[in-house]
């Protein structure tokens, strides 16, 4: 057990029950760490166990999942352990959640504000009327929304993409969350959007120190935005490696990754296709299965 | 090929009639692929859909390859029959896989209702070649698409648009849904066919990557509005005109981190 470390993870498994009463295995050994302050990116196709590698952290499995593992420790507390109601207090206050789209992730038939001061309500029980109303206003002015006081009465439909993320982000941050996993924040809104909203949820963690994790299917986008790179492969991780050096992975997987988005300046006559090599089924981080 | 003149398209809105695209123009050749970029709700879907005839149009005027203008003097009977020949030579590859395939058809008859509403003969012979020329083999041809993985319904969608052998491919974010392993191998064909057929090619998307993989010249929508009429090799060399257009090319261009 490393004290320093926010969390971490070694040889996690989740499977779901599968036809003839047989496991079909999901995440099949993966081992991570997370430092406080620290941005890990968790990259991998549909289907790679990405994101139920970071609902596994959460404790947000579907029923149907089965999970074991060697360890999963956050902040040095065994979550695998840890009573249901402790874990699920602990979701609210020091973890939480980004995914895909707002439109399906904010309550559609309670306003802005009301969802965001029920979030403030379960961080500081016993917080006036009046105060969080204030600490809803601060929260969405601090993701650069303009017209807080409008948001806060709307409904979700009633805001657009960009919108909606931001306040799902003005949600999670604004208390300042020591883990936050974000899955696909971006993916579902438009390319300038989503660098507005990608630059508020980078002053956000950096303001309050947040590990993240930061599932995407966008290799080069989790390269510009972490420090780190997990590279995942049919349930397990292939390759780890620092943001900065992405360009010179070595696994032929990441390296087939890479080439296979097309580059606006240069692109090749044709786009090199993944030839996939049943060894990377078996192959784990440093060689052995 | 298509001669989009000072196209406005409306829907009806609470307070009045709602102007989704205003006065846009474009023309593309025979055998050209064209991309319209622009964020959502720019209108770029909007007027693709009416290339294809799906949407009505306000005001201006879309000509298509051999359709007459409607104002020629020619019977009702012919022009239905133009009509007829346009809607089939121009086919449209929609963005979701998961969406735009009826679930309870095999591949086989999706691909055969076509043949039956174009009254086109050799049914079986054709599914065969289409499948071919998409990459799939004999062996798909009776699955559901449940049964086939998300690349695999975009090149059946794919064959579903070709196999009436359309001059013009209408194409809206056709790998935006995709894993990007996945959208390589779908680029690889659209411009595969596109070499080989001579296809005419109209892309809507809002990736300048994919965009400038598949075409060589560009509309730039915003607002309904064409802002700025580029090609891809001005954008490679980071020309750009109007202030829009730059900030889409400054985002393609990936995120840059503001914090240490």
């Amino acid at each position: 057990m490393n004290a320093s470390l926010l969390c971490e993870i070694d040889q996690l498994h989740v499977a779901f029950p599968g036809p003839d009463r047989q496991w079909a295995p999901a995440v099949r050994g993966v081992s991570l760490t997370l430092a406080p302050g620290e941005r890990l990116g968790l990259v991998g196709e549909s289907g790679s166990g990405k994101s139920l590698t970071g609902r596994a952290l959460l404790g947000q499995l579907p029923p149907a999942a089965r999970i074991s593992a060697r360890t999963l420790r956050y902040a040095g507390r065994d979550l695998l352990a840890m009573p249901a109601a402790e874990r699920r207090r602990l979701c609210g206050q020091e973890m939480g959640m980004i995914l895909q789209d707002p439109k399906y992730s904010l309550n559609p038939v309670m306003t802005v504000g009301r969802q965001m001061r029920e979030a403030w309500a379960l961080r500081n029980p016993g917080m006036k009327r009046r105060d969080m109303d204030e600490q809803v206003l601060a929260s969405l002015d601090a993701v650069h929304i303009r017209d807080s006081r409008r948001v806060a009465a709307s409904y979700p439909h009633e805001l657009s993409g960009g919108m909606g993320q931001r306040v799902m982000i003005a949600m999670m941050a604004a208390n300042g969350p020591r883990l936050l996993v974000a899955d696909e924040p971006t993916s579902a809104l438009d390319v300038l959007v989503a660098m507005q909203v990608l630059d508020v949820l980078d002053d956000m963690v950096a303001r309050h120190n947040t590990g993240l994790i930061f599932i995407s299917h966008d290799l080069s986008l989790v390269g510009a935005f972490c420090d780190r790179v997990a590279v995942m492969y049919a349930g397990r991780v292939v390759e780890t490696c620092a943001a900065g050096e992405l360009r010179q992975a070595q696994h032929p997987y990441t390296r087939a990754l890479l080439a296979a988005s097309p580059a606006l300046a240069d692109p090749p006559e044709r786009l090199p296709v993944i030839e996939r090599d049943p060894s990377w089924l078996q192959a784990t981080e440093g060689g052995a299965p | 090929m298509i001669d989009v003149q000072e196209v406005s398209i409306e829907f009806p809105g609470r307070e009045g009639p709602v102007r989704a695209v205003r006065g846009a123009s474009f023309q593309v050749a025979a055998g050209e692929a064209y991309g319209l970029v622009g964020e959502s709700g720019s209108g770029k879907t909007t007027l693709l859909r009416a290339i294809g005839g799906m949407t009505p149009v306000a005001a201006g005027r879309i000509a298509l390859g051999a359709q007459p203008d409607p104002s020629s003097k020619n019977s009702p009977a012919l022009r239905l029959a133009a009509q007829k020949r346009a809607s089939r030579e121009t086919q449209m590859v929609f963005q979701d896989p998961y969406a735009s395939l009826h679930p309870g058809f095999t591949v086989d008859r999706t691909l055969r209702e076509p043949l039956v509403i174009n009254g086109m003969d050799r049914h079986d012979e054709r599914i065969a070649e289409t499948l071919r020329s998409v990459g799939l083999g004999p062996a798909f041809r009776f699955r559901y698409p449940h049964q086939l993985s998300g690349g695999q319904r975009q090149r059946v969608a794919i064959a579903r648009a070709l196999i009436v052998e359309p001059r013009v491919l209408l194409l809206d974010e056709p790998t935006s849904a995709l894993d990007v392993s996945v959208q390589a191998e779908i680029l690889n064909l659209l411009r595969g066919l596109h070499r080989e057929h001579g296809l005419t090619l109209v892309l809507v998307s809002h990736n300048l990557a994919v965009v400038g993989f598949l075409c060589t010249r560009i509309a730039v929508m915003r607002q309904g509005e064409i802002v700025e009429h580029t090609t891809t090799d001005a954008i490679r060399l980071g020309h750009a005109e109007h202030e829009y257009t730059r900030r889409l090319l400054q985002a393609a261009q990936g995120y840059r981190r503001r914090s240490a």
